[in-house]
């Protein structure tokens, strides 16, 4: 019991939850602008096993180009988002229908694909261990000492090896930093941006956007698209920043967490940092106190994320509580010229 | 745009394609939705034929083997039987609420712990070592596990009614707590001996009665409680006042709260109802299939609580459509893994190649896509504008 009250399990379980909080982070920040465009998208995880999908094969495809794998897999994850969109926006079909059917689909298509390539190209799926993102720290000292920059090499060294911080922090790939920096840059565009602005004004009523000549749907298209992006990007992460090749349902979940963590972060793009660790946090620490041999069943660990959405879901019920806090007026409701 | 008239016209469907008017009809005709479920299957089959094609199977070939599979045998018949049966309990679970304009997405949840709650009557009846008639263990785990479903399912319902929490996150986020329970218990403290994540087998007593069907498998009880659900729901929609009062609710809640009608009564027991029903789909698959709780009695690919809503949906919420609705995704399911295992020649390369059974959820979802299409159609009018 003893060896969990110490400052290197606590520096493993931060950095599990940094690892595990960036594949949450990505579709939670896409879901955040689809949502307050006033689009429900539960297709998140069909979105995100599409973009895994097609994130590993264009990688692999590509000789193990992990960039081009992650920009690959966010644009199919856009697209795939297009049929809810098309569905939802054009078709005005009910958005929990269409976000299931997606989920589903992305189910299909994807054991579909992946399965038939499996047994016609036995080799695409042979373990790749030498690509896809590794330490980036430890990346940026070869890159340094490799254009004769010692000094910084050395300091990327120094703070990668740092007591506790070095090991919580400093030990990641590349795409946990693009994650904390996407953050106020989502920031900026929902908040400073016209366009962010715009979002939100479609989001809270749209009746008002539409006299003020803002094509409704035309934004609604555009949140969908940029949160299938992200939640693209955030399935593309398991094959090329975690596991290493792809596997069926390698999300396992994990998109339905990102709806939640939605309400739990109050559509704020800076609380969708704090909401996707504190989840990741509870998942490294279940993993962590498992490893020590701790006898907390797993499963009540595991159960969690869903209990306290649910708890905070209770606590934002009411119209009123849910409007201060930033819930889009508009949410979950087509938009149609003259009532509908 | 804001000057134009203010007609009920809507602007084109793509802004690319301005010639495609969508105009919103006064009235929506009746044959036409009528004939909208039969058109999303056929239309499924058309576009499922792409992904096929491009693989490399005769799509003619795979749809008549998977055709053939279903129905063209006793056996195959039987299966469809077979797995109609937790479809059934499943998509009651959604369509009951669906009626009060409520959205059960719990189904898969409600079945794990209908599972459980049937688990534990027979595991203490194997415990007791007593030689209870299966005439009171059978109706008892049925009990118990309707009670612990419509329990589970009563959290989001009282939460619903009372503080007006969404019911679609709370049912969704309750089937990974169920999934998590049922883990626990198979892994913990229900866990066999022999070391697998599993339990016991059941007592012979706990078995459901199994009718006819072939060596393996047979068609069980949970059919005809199934279909006589079914005639009951149908019953109380159309002859009571409550099954009166829920559709008030669901197809206008202004009306129905002028009208007096309690909306926490509603909601309450239409969701609470649903939730009972779903977990019967989870003891009739401990109680006639594996005969014992193990991890994994809902397919991973495949999932009944999930398909349910998609069944529910093809029979537009009708309680008796839901009959032919389930016998169409069950078909599916069954010619699905059943040409999951013949050879095929690609007709590219002539090699012999396998045909995925991810298909079948491919299909599922392109049927209720159409509807989807097809519900649009009936409401708008396409017509082509004269000049761009």
């Amino acid at each position: 019991m003893d060896e969990i009250f110490t400052l290197s399990f606590l520096a493993s379980v931060l950095s599990g939850a940094i690892r595990l909080g960036t594949p949450l982070l990505f579709p939670t920040l896409g879901e955040i602008i689809c949502e307050r465009g006033g689009v429900l998208n539960l297709g998140i995880e069909g979105i995100m096993l599409v973009g895994s999908l097609a994130g590993y094969m264009a990688a692999f495809y590509a000789g193990g180009d992990a960039w081009f794998g992650m920009m690959v897999g966010a644009l199919a994850g856009g697209a795939f988002s297009l049929i809810h969109a098309f569905l939802t926006i054009s078709l005005k079909a009910n958005q929990v229908i269409s976000g299931v059917m997606l989920v589903l689909l992305g189910i299909g298509i994807t054991e579909f694909i992946g399965t038939a390539t499996k047994m016609s190209q036995q080799i695409l799926w042979t373990w790749k261990n030498n690509w896809g993102f590794k330490n980036f720290f430890k990346d940026l000292s070869i890159f340094f000492e490799d254009i004769n920059l010692i000094p910084l090499s050395e300091f990327a060294t120094w703070l990668q090896n740092v007591e506790f911080f070095g090991k919580a922090f400093f030990q990641h790939n590349v795409f946990v930093y693009i994650g904390w920096l996407v953050v106020p840059l989502v920031w900026v565009f929902l908040y400073k941006t016209r366009m962010g602005i715009t979002i939100t004004s479609v989001g809270e009523s749209p009746e008002t956007a539409d006299t003020l000549g803002i094509r409704v749907n035309r934004i609604r298209y555009l949140c969908v698209f940029l949160g299938g992006m992200f939640a693209g990007l955030g399935g593309a992460y398991f094959p090329l920043a975690w596991v290493g090749n792809w596997q069926s349902m390698i999300t396992a979940g994990r998109g339905w967490i990102a709806v939640a963590l939605v309400i739990f972060a109050f559509w704020k793009p800076q609380r969708a940092l704090l909401a996707a660790f504190l989840f990741g946090g509870m998942e490294a620490l279940q993993i962590n106190l498992q490893t020590k041999n701790v006898p907390i069943p797993s499963s009540f660990m595991h159960m969690l994320p869903y209990l306290s959405t649910i708890v905070v879901l209770v606590f934002l019920s009411g119209g009123r509580v849910l409007k201060r806090i930033g819930a889009p007026s508009a949410l979950g409701v087509p938009y149609e010229r003259g009532g509908g | 745009m804001a000057n134009q008239p203010e007609q009920a016209t809507k602007r084109s469907l793509f802004s690319s394609l301005p010639r495609i008017q969508m105009e919103k009809r006064t009235s929506v005709p009746k044959t036409f939705q009528a004939l909208v479920p039969f058109a999303s299957v056929l239309v499924a089959f058309i576009l499922g034929a792409i992904p096929l094609f491009f693989y490399g199977v005769n799509p003619i070939e795979a749809y008549s083997k998977l055709i053939q599979g279903a129905f063209g045998s006793y056996d195959g018949l039987i299966r469809v039987a077979i797995k109609m049966t937790p479809l059934l309990f499943t998509s009651l679970a959604v369509a009951i609420p669906l009626r009060a304009g409520l959205w059960n997405i719990g189904a898969e949840g409600q079945l794990h712990i209908g599972a459980v709650g049937a688990t534990w009557v027979a595991l203490m009846v194997l415990n007791s070592g007593s030689e209870m008639s299966s005439w009171v263990v059978v109706p008892l785990m049925i009990l118990a596990g309707a009670f612990f479903a419509g329990l589970f399912a009563f959290i989001p319902a009282i939460l619903r009614a009372k503080l007006n929490t969404n019911e679609i996150i709370t049912t969704l986020m309750l089937n990974y707590v169920a999934f998590d329970i049922m883990r626990f218990l198979v892994a913990g403290p229900w866990r066999t001996s022999t070391g697998n994540f599993q339990t016991e087998n059941f007592p012979p007593s706990a078995f459901f009665p199994e009718f006819f069907g072939t060596q393996i498998d047979k068609v069980h009880l949970g059919l005809p409680i199934a279909l006589i659900i079914v005639a009951v729901i149908y019953f109380i929609y159309v002859k009571t006042r409550i099954g009166y009062e829920a559709k008030v609710v669901g197809a206008n809640p202004q009306a129905a709260a002028v009208g007096g009608i309690s909306q926490v009564k509603v909601i309450v027991w239409t969701l609470t109802l649903g939730g009972a029903i779903g977990g019967l789909a989870g003891v009739g698959e401990v109680a006639a299939i594996q005969h014992k709780l193990i991890d994994g009695i809902s397919p991973t690919l495949n999932p009944f609580g999930y398909t349910g809503i998609a069944v529910a949906l093809l029979a537009k919420g009708h309680p008796l459509g839901l009959i032919p609705a389930t016998i169409t995704f069950s078909a599916l399911f069954v010619g699905g893994s059943s040409i999951q295992a013949l050879p095929f020649h690609s007709i590219y390369t002539g090699d012999t190649i396998q045909v995925p059974v991810a298909i079948v959820l491919v299909l599922e979802v392109l049927v209720i896509v159409s509807i989807i299409a097809g519900d649009y159609l009936s409401r708008y009018r396409m017509s082509w504008r004269r000049h761009g």
